[in-house]
């Protein structure tokens, strides 16, 4: 346990005084019943009563922070860094700002901040090992760094940016409200480190010594209603009118001269020229860029290979071609295994990937992750059943063929439901840019489109060695192939309009979508539109044999390019709702400079290099 | 005796750690440990990717032709990542479980616990 000095000051302990019954959300203040066993009773650690005796220990605590009077000394973060042991690279809690006006009326307004231990802390749903605990004890949400496998979810739904994904170890660390601190009555190091009286801790909903407002917004924080965070503000001086970032996030705080709501989230920046900066497409994510193209492409291909007959296909029957059609059901197999064992690749410990299922209930990672397994399952007994008889021989035929008609049935169902949970996992609020029905039209259009294709060229090419026409699987096949890119165009169009109406950070994203990589987003886009044409061009004309296969080879692979082009933007233009770093810690810009210079080599500098 | 490397603090203890750390007894402890964690970590491994065995089994159904190229083709980038994922699993494992410690009479039971 942790040990008080003795010359501990009167200010580092937590004060008993009067608490209100519920917070402001309506949220019970007291997390344990009245009449529970844990109810006021101390857990005697050790042997030692005096440990964890604090009336209020199954009580919501919170921060608070005075804005008026940070310094940006940073002590706060240099304590909390001692306290846990923290490498120059991560910091669970980190001093940003946002400034505005010009000299001599400039202004700044710092912000300390670090893990809210929200009322509704989407950290814990989202946490597909369940690493995450919200403990009635103080309300504390602590985080197992040994139980998480490093996928980052949890940084993703985060607004405050208290997860710390650590790329060394492979895993996440965030602040544990020093728990070990409160249990001897102790503040959390950061507030009682705190120079200027600006970090204050207590229980929830009781202002501090010396303090009127418990304010919950101040410029740069993001909503509060996302997870109904336990941080209470007191912001007194007046602002300038508008407030920027010193990161390179395009963002600015503009005051809301008429609502009540302070300041409004703003695009900063205005005649930014169109780029391409293709170089900058890679991410951290892109094994999940090839991993959700091509499980699209696998549901869409077993869904036309199973339903397409079905439908007047002939030519995608088992009849027709015995070789082809387990040939390339085996292939679909390989590919998927290809696609989820590179999606384990982006986890910190791809080895603990089976921990993924471990939260079914809340988090659609987990959700995402069973749903193709259940697919990737079925569609390996339909291979197994289909492609090797051989191995059925003694089992009588209609049996062999019900079994296949329902795995074939389940795997149909199953295929689109997984996609669906794919999907649900980038409705995140804290993202605005991909918080929006487009990523369904872009998955279920990618599966439509690429499993289309897969399935025309693959047959087309034997269709073609034996001299026979491509010109009706062709125009059968086009049109899924054109409804799947009219869909995913049509959710382009209203995601792009609707960012715009939006506003702050979704109206940033689509700003760096139209400057930053300007050139790549109207290159993308002009290549689903003739990729679209090309196809309806094929399908109409009639062109046959080597001609009109090398037609479908080109439409093939452009629309290959624009789907991993249109993907890996998907990840690069995400702005976070997150915290305003400072010139150097938590600012993108920096730290991409840092890496491009070497800085990066210094560890002290704080920045991780590109090895990881 | 310290069961961990990392745990002593002073010559002493850590010259009667090296002594046990390489006897015979600790050596065999310890090559056993390293068959037991390959051997769990890749079986765990290939029961969750068992459709790779359909394609293996096609191969070796099918009668050698250029099908046979197709299917490796099929098999193998999969089965590497997946090769290359459950190595580093038992590295880790071997790290933080079985380097640098003492294994004791139950350290079978404990690597199946732990890791």
């Amino acid at each position: 346990m942790f040990k008080v000095r003795q010359d501990e000051p009167d200010y580092a302990f937590i004060p008993e005084v009067e608490v209100p019954d519920v917070n402001r959300y309506g949220k019970k203040i007291q997390l344990v019943d009245q009449h529970d066993d844990l109810a006021g009773k101390s857990l005697n650690i050790n042997g030692d009563p005096s440990i964890s005796d604090s009336p209020n220990r199954y009580k919501q605590h919170g921060f608070y922070f005075n804005a008026d009077n940070c310094i940006s000394c940073h002590a706060c973060e240099s304590a909390c860094s001692e306290k846990n042991d923290l490498p120059p690279h991560l910091a669970f809690r980190s001093v940003g700002y946002v400034e505005g006006g010009t000299y001599p009326n400039y202004a700044r307004l710092n912000i300390s901040m670090a893990c809210n231990h929200c009322d509704d802390p989407v950290c814990l749903k989202g946490c597909p090992t369940r690493a995450y605990t919200k403990f009635a004890e103080y309300g504390a949400v602590l985080q197992d760094p040994d139980i998480c496998f490093g996928c980052g979810y949890c940084t993703w739904v985060c607004p405050y940016n208290a997860p710390q994904l650590d790329t060394t170890k492979g895993h996440v660390q965030k602040c544990n409200m020093c728990v070990d601190r409160l249990e001897v009555g102790l503040k959390p190091a950061c507030a009682s480190a705190c120079l200027a009286g600006a970090l204050d801790f207590g229980v929830i909903e009781t202002t501090p010594e010396n303090r009127d407002q418990l304010k919950t917004q101040i410029p740069g924080f993001p909503d509060p209603e996302i997870s109904h965070p336990n941080i209470r503000f007191q912001q007194t001086k007046s602002l300038p009118r508008e407030m920027t970032r010193p990161d390179n996030i395009p963002v600015r705080y503009e005051r809301d001269e008429q609502g009540q709501n302070g300041f409004n989230t703003k695009v900063r920046g205005n005649g930014g020229k169109p780029e391409w900066n293709l170089g900058k497409l890679r991410s951290r994510e892109d094994p999940l860029v090839i991993f959700t193209l091509i499980t699209q492409t696998v549901v869409g291909a077993f869904l036309i290979l199973y339903l397409g007959p079905k439908f007047g296909l002939g030519e995608l029957t088992v009849g027709a071609h015995p070789v082809l059609y387990p040939s390339l059901l085996l292939a679909l197999l390989g590919i998927q295994t290809f696609a989820l064992a590179l999606s384990t690749m982006h986890l910190g410990k791809p080895h603990r990937f089976y921990r993924a299922f471990n939260n079914l209930r809340y988090s659609p990672v987990s959700r995402e992750i069973a749903g193709i397994a259940v697919f990737y399952n079925l569609l390996g007994v339909y291979t197994l059943l289909s492609a090797l008889p051989v191995l059925f021989g003694w089992q009588p035929s209609s049996l062999i063929n019900g079994l296949l008609s329902i795995v074939g049935w389940c795997a149909v169902i199953a295929g689109p439901v997984a996609l669906y949970f794919m999907y649900r996992i980038y409705r995140i609020k804290a993202r605005p840019f991909w918080n929006h029905w487009q990523v369904l039209t872009a998955f279920y259009g990618n599966m439509l489109a690429l499993g289309g294709m897969i399935v025309l060229l693959v047959y087309g090419a034997v269709l073609v060695s034996q001299t026979h026409s491509i010109t009706h699987l062709g125009s059968s096949l086009s049109a899924l192939i054109a409804t799947g890119l009219l869909i995913e165009m049509i959710g382009l169009f209203f995601h792009a309009r609707d960012l715009e109406h939006q506003g702050g950070e979704a109206a940033a994203s689509h700003y760096r979508q139209r400057t930053t990589y300007g050139k790549t987003y109207i290159a993308r886009n002009i290549g689903l539109a003739l990729t679209l044409a090309a196809t309806l061009l094929l399908a109409v004309s009639g062109l046959d044999g080597i001609a009109g296969y090398t037609g479908w080879v080109l439409a093939g692979m452009l629309m290959t390019a624009v789907a991993v082009v249109g993907r890996s933007l998907f990840y690069v233009l995400v702005i976070p709702t997150t915290m305003p770093g400072a010139f150097f810690w938590h600012n993108p810009g920096f730290q991409e400079h840092a890496r491009e210079t070497g800085l990066a080599e210094m560890a002290q500098v704080g920045v991780v290099t590109d090895k990881h | 005796m310290a069961r961990q490397a990392d745990k002593i603090l002073n010559d002493l203890e850590r010259a009667v750690f090296q002594s046990v750390y390489r006897s015979r007894t600790q050596r065999l402890r310890r090559i056993t440990a390293i068959q037991i964690l390959l051997l769990k970590h890749i079986t765990g491994g290939l029961l969750f990717l068992w459709p790779l065995y359909v394609i293996l089994l096609a191969v070796l159904l099918t009668p050698v032709t250029s099908r046979h190229l197709i299917y490796l083709l099929a098999l193998l980038p999969g089965l590497l990542v997946w090769f290359y994922i459950h190595i580093s699993g038992a590295r880790e494992d071997y790290r933080q479980h079985v380097r640098n410690h003492i294994l004791g009479k139950g350290f079978i039971k404990d690597l199946f616990r732990k890791s």
